[in-house]
């Protein structure tokens, strides 16, 4: 007996009969599908004559899912739905809806135009992590079946609210028909499947396997495609008489086994003649109902896949459906009509795998493996550029027996590793204890494979590490694989900080407090362009000074070429000074600064980018990154160097450019690390600094006023020279005369008004001193 | 039939080194039939002493003429543990204090009385022993169950006795002896488990007072103190019993001959035993016997005067719970067919619910018949559960509804559970101790079980293949089921056939025969948490006998092969009452050991509101040939109580009682325990609270006084001078200080175990007076604000209309750390908040001495859900005279004097001097010419 079935019948225990609101989905009428949340254990929808959508694991009696007429759905049949991170998308009736059931809302989605039948996607559990997010986010929508070479493919990175058209390299010389779009993570390609005269093949984006075709299979009826969570690459492609398996994302597709005990009975599920009804697959673990009534399992390993039957009971119907609890442990679940109540109760049969498999008839060996575990699961890894990664795994075999550890990864196209097996220690009972270490890093950086094989280095990728036994059994249901994420990128955690050790509060320039209260400086208007061009704007700005975004600024004197220092910080801690190429920008068009070399003194190859060119490519500022560098010292960057002597515009790396600036004042500067090969992420922040100790501006011109200068220098000679000899002249002795005239009148008013104020002595003082001052001069 | 005992009570020692008694009732004894490795001392005797000295399971079973006797297997184990512990106790309440006297003894060769447990003092052979085992090493102490706390004795052993004195408690009754690992001829002294209580006394008998009893014919009656066990009260058809130890002894409750007819006084149709009394209920009238006489429940407690149709108590016993809304959780409840009314302790009623209110809230039709069937306490502390009959055509079948109502949260929830059955039909249901709600309900025939929420229902099976006990017992019908904390379920026919079944399983099995058809029985629960039977003896009186129910159900799982499907349930709950405060994780493991490849699993399940996170983590081992599954389980919330504007609801809405039960995925009759329930309140412990370091209450002269404070000192400037009392036991001793002296106060956190840590987080203090002639001395620009702090001045300015106590708390707290929020302001303002590690003190100011009462509150909204605060009170000293123009002017005086007398003397001197060299010069020129 396989199990005990019970029925969930929940509030009917007073006839309040519930009515069904809104346009009742169904899938299809003979099939059924149940899709679980891959993150989320309780939650499913069960496709087939009706819907069901469940938030407690079907624990409830549930009234069939229905579409609120509002949305206007004209046939409500669901031909595919997916779960995307909270969302819900169902494709009914050729357009895909969204049920958000954390806020139980609906909506459509916005981009698509045209027919579509399926959503496809992945999910990513491990929480707290953006890239699980963004995996998440991504789905595509398609028309199954469509002629590829004109059909309309839309891609979501908003999980699901706006598709955008995709578009797919050369997709107008590919023959045959879509059989699906995917987004494998654990290949990190896109990838298509065509199929042609009952062949299907997977095609992929990028590189390196964008060059050629996935291995051919028999593509007979149309095969549903189903990821198995946990991003390890497993597929499983499955129609009512085929059942296909793949663990490396679809470059090798095989048929699914059955086997009794070591034998292999039938090579493919055509062969065995059996029909399948449902299927269910969990991150190992694979069950298979079929109409025969027959109960298959099978787990999901890397040997070539199979399948073994299980003891009979009759348990199939037209709706009955599979789903793995836990692992080990398969629910069978029927939705059951209640004729008083609107309302369906589910019949449940819950089947403990791990005791069915001992059943001697099946000849399951036992499990050789007694303990497995390695303290990387649940967690997420990440390598940036050139960082490493060490992991460790420990595995004791039973007394006797030996076992055959594999370590797998994903994407070898971009992650590599070295793995070492050994003994380590013994148990209390005398058993033998293993140890694996593996030694990850960039495949790129292993130096072990053509670059045919490898990825492009400039590219975040991402790889499921998976240790497994390779020889284990199929009874071995609790050893589970160790499978870990490890995303070959940015590391979210890295900031890049520009070393503020002199700062114009230290040094009492500025003061914080001012700053703080809602400073604004002015920008005089020869001094800044808006538009980043270096022209001359119209009228003074003000800049306003965010103090909390920018701090106190960073103080440089204005005589010395400057460039600031980098430091990467993880975190909250100090890593290294980042000695990359960056670019900066001052963020409100400053352009009163400029840099001390030139494209040639810069011992450039070709000609290098600079900031007009960028802005004027990418049609804005800011958009300088390590995605669109090309460096001129590149070999294979071929733009002539056509004018050498423009300006160096990038700093770091190995040229020792540096900025000269040209007046006193605040520059707040966008910097922006440029280096493909430094980081995955894109460094970037602003900051400010105060430029102090230049001369104030010069109103006239330099030669202006040295001829100024000098001449009067001369003219003042001159004047030294001809003013005694004129008064030797009659004229002169006249002016002389006059003079002295004036100067005693002078004196005499001015003697008057002194004795009328000071009633001093009768002779002014001026005489009695003057035959004095007349002796000594003599 | 035929019964077996041995020495120790409880059969708690069954082993090889035991004698066992066996004793054949009836007349057709032939002899024993027992293995050969057993020994009989007298194979003819129906009455005889059996050792055996392997162990192993020992088929044993009278030969008697005519039908066969049951014949059982027992377990004889080969235990090294083969000493007990004798206790007896004395209270003396001048101190509240229990000593325990205790002794160890060898029930093989123990004085009768010891095995009887009336030994006042120990037998020679237990001195001996005793002192033997001290030689060695031994030492008992008590450890208490609930609480974890260990008291030992400190003082010499004195005739072969320890002597262990214990607070007496309410909350913390279950109390285990434990002894050192110390062997004496290779045999260890077993852990006994006692529950001691707060001494209580059995009602006395009063002459001339009359017997009160249930209808003539009638089975017994029963109910007790669900935590304390040992409390019961029995109702027979001929007198009614109170006891406090378990019917060691009792006492017959007797009624005044004048308030009862003779025919009310044989009618008794309910019974319980409640903290206020023995509560009748008889003829649809509730009575109260208690030490203050009898007297009739009716109008005066709100209660109706008659139409009264069942009470009920609770049968579990949760001595911590935690009730979010204000008041007390009910005791028991009463209920007519359409009223319920709950009673709390001293005998207060109040209305719970009218069965047309009822409707309205389950809006059910109006026309529809609604009665209320029975009112039960379920298993968790602060539920009831309401059994409803209803129906619209009333006279075949009627349908029986399950209401769930929440004491503290005041919500009715309707079950998943219903029930048809026939218009007369009388249903008990009996609810058991789990997390989730799970009952057996039965009639006179069978047994309905709905365990796990009632979503696993069914009839008890029989090995028969039918549910109809009353079948496999001569037509018996039943008359108790008794349920305990293990999960046991005995059924009890009113001809004494018992069956077994456990909770979460879907069987019973039929136990044998151990007292015969006629006699009148209960079952009951002994302190120790065995169970034992009472039988009502004709003569009126009544009398116990222990009954070894887990022999009992081994010898019938080995005949039917039934095995456990795990090998052990472990787990590291030590508590069954957890308190999570903000911020506190609750970590546990549960681990299950089980024969390879059977896939077994721990269920975790969890009731109440869903205000707890977990997160699960399962590691897995296989050796020889055994699994291994352990699951770490951690409980924690992670909500952020800084900045939000609803501080408050937030708080509530986050707060509350969860009960969390582990249980194995598959399960038997022979496994040992079903599930763990435990509780996790998350919420305030009132019994947190915080004080300063080095305040006290005593230690100072205790005295009341007033005094003054100036005006000028006060934050509100009033007119006149605030005269104000000081309250000696609010405050507390006030700490005298320097006012040169910086104060900062160390905030410490308690519970009722004592003090628990340093509170490291942010608290304020402020003068409850209103004084604000003191300040801080750290500026906000030291303690790393960004822009303005929070101040009192502030604070009052926000929330004029508050009291000062209410406008600064963590409900508004908001930190000055950051830029997003709040102007630059002035940084060098004192900044008021302290902390233990920020180094700001208060300072008092110069000049004036004063007195300060500050009270102190925790400022950190992620600190706690209690609301703490202390007092504390500081009286500062130390002035600094002003000098007095005396001494100044002396001290002036004696300084002029002294320059002026220089001055004179110098002169004399300087004229001495001149004098002497007027008429001859200073340097005498001649020399220098001589030179020359």
């Amino acid at each position: 007996q396989l199990c005990r079935s019970r029925t969930v019948r929940t509030g009917k225990v007073f006839n309040l009969i519930q009515d069904v609101q809104g346009d009742r989905l169904y899938f299809h009428p003979t099939t059924t599908r149940l899709i679980k949340h891959p993150c989320e254990k309780n939650i499913a929808l069960y496709l087939g004559k009706q819907v069901f959508f469940t938030m407690d694991n079907f624990e409830t009696s549930l009234l069939p899912f229905t579409i609120p007429t509002s949305m206007q759905v004209g046939v409500p049949e669901v031909t595919s739905a997916h779960f995307a991170g909270s969302l819900l998308l169902l494709v009914v009736d050729q357009k895909v809806y969204i049920y958000d059931y954390e806020n139980n809302s609906w909506s459509m989605s916005l981009g698509i135009k045209h027919p579509v039948t399926h959503v496809s996607g992945d999910n990513c559990c491990y929480t707290g992590s953006l890239f699980c997010v963004h995996v998440s986010n991504l789905v595509f929508a398609y028309f199954r079946g469509d002629q590829i070479s004109q059909t309309y493919i839309y891609y979501s990175n908003t999980g699901g609210f706006s598709f955008w058209k995709y578009h797919y390299d050369r997709q107008a010389e590919i023959i045959g028909s879509l059989g699906g779009i995917f987004h494998f993570f654990s290949l990190s390609q896109v990838a298509m499947l065509v199929v042609n005269q009952g062949k299907g093949m997977f095609k992929y984006s990028d590189h390196p396997l964008n060059r050629s075709f996935g291995l051919s299979f028999d593509y007979n009826g149309t095969l549903d495609i189903l990821i198995a969570p946990g991003q390890r690459g497993i597929l499983l492609l499955w129609f009512e008489n085929s059942l296909l398996f793949s663990h490396n994302a679809g470059q090798l597709v095989d048929t699914v086994r059955v086997k009794k005990g070591d034998q292999t009975l039938f090579s493919s599920i055509f062969e065995a003649k059996i029909t399948i009804h449902n299927i269910a697959v969990t991150e190992n673990e694979l069950a298979v109902i079929t109409r025969e009534d027959n109960l298959y399992y099978g787990n999901l390993g890397i040997v070539p896949s199979s399948i073994i039957k299980f003891a009979d009971q009759y348990i199939w119907s037209e709706d009955v459906a599979l789903m793995f609890r836990s692992p080990g442990t398969l629910e069978i679940l029927t939705p059951l009509r209640d004729t008083a109540f609107p309302a369906f109760d589910f019949q449940k049969c819950l089947v403990n795998i791990q005791a069915l498999l001992m059943d001697p008839e099946l000849h399951v060996g036992k499990c050789k493996i007694e303990f497995l575990t390695g303290e990387f699961i649940y967690r997420m890894y990440t390598i940036d550029m050139h960082s490493q990664l060490e992991l460790t795994a420990s595995l004791i075999p039973q007394p006797g027996t030996s076992l055959i550890p594999l370590v797998m990864v994903s994407n070898p196209h971009s992650l590599g590793f070295q793995a070492t097996f050994y003994e380590n220690g013994y148990t209390s009972d005398g058993n033998t204890k293993y140890k694996l270490d593996i030694f990850l890093k960039q495949q790129q950086h292993w130096g072990r494979t053509d670059s045919n094989f490898t990825s492009s280095l400039k590219k975040a990728t991402m790889s499921t590490l998976t240790v497994d036994i390779a020889n284990k059994e199929i009874s071995c249901v609790d050893i589970k694989p160790l499978s870990t994420l490890i995303s070959v990128g940015c590391d979210l955690d890295k900031k890049i900080v520009i070393q503020n050790k002199v700062s114009a509060c230290s040094m009492g320039i500025l003061d914080p407090l001012t700053l703080q209260d809602n400073y604004s400086f002015i920008i005089e208007k020869e001094f800044y362009d808006p538009g980043f061009q270096g022209q001359q704007s119209s009228e003074d700005l003000h800049v306003f000074y965010s103090y909390q975004q920018l701090g106190c600024p960073l103080l440089v004197y204005y005589d010395t070429l400057w460039k600031p220092v980098v430091e990467l910080w993880r975190k909250d801690s100090f890593q290294e000074v980042i000695d990359a190429e960056y670019v900066l920008l001052e963020v409100n068009g400053q352009f009163s600064y400029s840099y001390s070399l030139t494209a040639q003194s810069a011992m450039c190859t070709s000609q290098p980018q600079n900031w007009t060119t960028m802005i004027k490519e990418f049609g804005g500022p800011f958009f300088w990154n390590r995605e669109n560098y090309v460096s001129c010292h590149d070999p294979n960057n071929n733009a002539p160097l056509r004018w050498p002597d423009v300006q160096y515009q990038i700093l770091g790396g190995r040229t020792a450019n540096q900025i000269i600036f040209g007046h006193n004042g605040f520059y707040v500067f966008y910097i922006s690390i440029v280096d493909p090969y430094y980081s995955y992420c894109q460094l970037e922040t602003i900051f400010s600094i105060y430029v102090y100790g230049a001369f104030p501006v010069q109103l006239v011109s330099a030669g202006v006023v040295i001829l100024l200068i000098i001449s009067s220098i001369l003219g003042s000679v001159w004047l030294a020279y001809k003013t005694p000899k004129l008064l030797r002249t009659a004229r002169g002795r006249r002016i002389k005369k006059c003079a002295t005239q004036l100067c005693r009148r002078c004196k005499t008013v001015c003697q008057f008004r002194a004795s009328a104020t000071a009633r001093a002595g009768t002779e002014p003082p001026g005489r009695h001193r003057t035959p004095h001052g007349g002796r000594s001069d003599h | 039939l035929w019964r077996y005992s041995t020495n120790s009570p409880n059969y708690r020692i069954f082993s090889t080194r035991s004698t066992i008694k066996l004793e054949y009732e009836g007349t057709l004894f032939t002899e024993w039939s027992v293995p050969e490795t057993c020994f009989v001392l007298n194979k003819s005797s129906p009455t005889t002493e059996l050792r055996c000295s392997s162990p192993g399971v020992h088929a044993i079973k009278p030969i008697v003429t005519g039908p066969d006797e049951e014949e059982r297997y027992l377990f004889v184990e080969s235990s090294h543990t083969c000493f007990l512990w004798y206790y007896r106790v004395r209270h003396f309440f001048n101190n509240f204090t229990q000593l325990i006297t205790v002794w160890a003894y060898d029930p093989e060769s123990a004085d009768p009385d010891e095995l009887l447990g009336n030994a006042e003092e120990p037998s020679i052979n237990s001195i001996v022993l005793s002192t033997q085992m001290a030689t060695l090493g031994q030492k008992p102490v008590i450890h208490t169950v609930l609480k974890r706390k260990v008291y030992s004795s400190n003082e010499k052993m004195r005739r072969g006795t320890w002597r262990i004195v214990v607070p007496m408690t309410k909350d913390d009754a279950l109390k285990e002896i434990r002894g050192n690992q110390v062997t004496f001829q290779d045999c260890f002294i077993a852990d006994f488990l006692i529950l001691l209580t707060f001494p209580l006394l059995t009602i006395p008998e009063i002459p001339g007072y009359l017997p009160i009893s249930s209808p003539r014919g009638s089975q017994l009656m029963a109910s007790w103190d669900a935590c304390v066990v040992a409390s019961a009260v029995l109702v027979t058809d001929m007198e009614t019993f109170h006891t406090t130890d378990s019917f060691k002894s009792w006492t017959r409750i007797r009624v005044p001959p004048d308030i009862l007819s003779d025919d009310e006084r044989r009618s008794v149709a309910h019974v319980i035993l409640s903290r206020d009394g023995i509560v009748f209920l008889i003829n649809g009238v509730l009575y109260i016997k208690s030490f203050r006489g009898f007297i009739r429940l009716g109008g005066i407690v709100n209660l109706p005067d008659g139409g009264i149709t069942g009470i009920s108590s609770r049968k579990w016993c949760w001595v911590n719970y935690l009730l979010k809304a204000k008041g007390r959780r009910s005791t028991f409840a009463v209920w007519t067919e359409n009223e319920i009314y709950l009673g709390s302790i001293l005998l207060k009623f109040a209305r719970l619910v009218t069965t047309t209110e009822l409707k309205n809230i389950l809006s059910l039709s109006v026309t529809a018949t609604l009665t209320i069937d029975r009112v039960e306490y379920t298993g968790h502390p602060l539920e009831i559960a309401v059994f409803l009959n209803y129906c619209t055509v009333c006279n075949v079948t009627k349908k029986i509804f399950l209401v769930i109502y929440n004491e503290d949260t005041k919500q009715w929830v309707s079950q998943d559970f219903t029930l048809d059955a026939p218009i007369d039909s009388v249903t008990m249901p009996h609810f058991t101790f789990s997390a989730l709600p799970g009952l057996l309900l039965w009639n006179k025939h069978s047994i309905y079980y709905c365990y796990h929420n009632f979503t696993f229902t069914g009839i008890l099976q029989t090995p028969a293949g039918h549910g109809n006990l009353s079948m496999l017992s001569n037509d018996s019908i039943i008359h108790e089921v008794f349920i305990d904390y293990y999960g046991d379920i005995l059924v009890k026919m009113e001809n004494n056939v018992i069956f077994y079944s456990k909770i979460n399983t879907r069987d019973a099995v039929k136990l044998h025969l151990w007292t015969n058809y006629t006699t009148r029985a209960f079952i009951f629960l002994s302190t120790s948490g065995q169970t034992y039977f009472l039988y009502a003896l004709d003569d009126g009186t009544i009398q116990i006998q222990d009954y070894p129910l887990h022999l009992e159900a081994q010898s019938i799982a080995f005949t039917t092969k039934d095995k456990c499907p795990y090998m052990a349930f472990h787990n590291n709950v030590a508590h069954v009452f957890y308190f999570l405060d903000k911020g506190e994780a609750l970590t546990v493991w549960t681990q299950i050991v089980y024969p390879e490849n059977t896939g077994l699993y721990v269920i975790v399940e969890s009731y109440g509101p869903k205000i707890l996170q977990e997160s699960h983590e399962i590691s897995f081992e296989a050796a020889f040939g055994y699994c291994t599954k352990t699951l770490t389980l951690t409980f924690y919330q992670n909500v952020d109580y800084e900045r939000i504007s609803d501080y408050f609801e937030t708080q509530d809405k986050h707060t509350g009682l969860v009960l969390v039960q582990f249980r194995p995925s598959e399960y038997s009759k022979a496994c040992p325990i079903a599930q763990k329930v435990f509780q996790i309140a998350v919420g305030c412990d009132d019994k947190k609270f915080i004080a300063i370091k080095g305040f006290s209450k005593k230690g100072c002269h205790h005295h009341d006084f007033s005094y003054v404070i100036e005006k000028s000192y006060l934050r509100h400037q009033p007119s006149k001078n605030l005269r104000v009392r000081y309250i000696w036991g609010e405050y507390g001793c006030p700490l005298r200080l320097d006012f040169t002296e910086k104060f900062q106060p160390v905030v410490q956190l308690f519970d009722d175990n004592g003090y628990v840590k340093d509170v490291e987080a942010n608290f304020i203090v402020w003068e409850i007076h209103g004084r604000d002639d003191y300040s801080f001395n750290n500026t906000m620009a030291q303690s790393g604000c960004l822009h303005e702090a929070q101040t009192w001045k502030s604070m009052i300015e926000l929330n004029k209309h508050l009291p000062l106590e209410e406008v600064w708390g963590p409900e508004n707290y908001k930190h000055c750390f950051s830029y997003a929020i709040g102007k630059p302001g002035d940084l060098n303002q004192p900044y008021e908040i302290i902390n233990s590690s920020n180094g700001n003190h208060i300072f008092w100011p110069m000049g004036h001495s004063g007195m300060y009462v500050f009270r102190v509150k925790i400022l950190d909204p992620n600190y706690s859900f209690c609301n703490l605060t202390a007092m504390f009170a500081i009286e500062t000293f130390g002035l600094i005279p002003s000098p007095s123009v005396y001494l100044v002017a002396s001290f002036l005086f004696v300084l002029m004097l002294l320059f002026f007398t220089i001055l004179v003397l110098s002169y004399f001197r300087y004229m001495r001097i001149y004098r002497r060299y007027i008429y001859e010069p200073l340097h005498k020129p001649q020399r220098k010419r001589k030179k020359n």
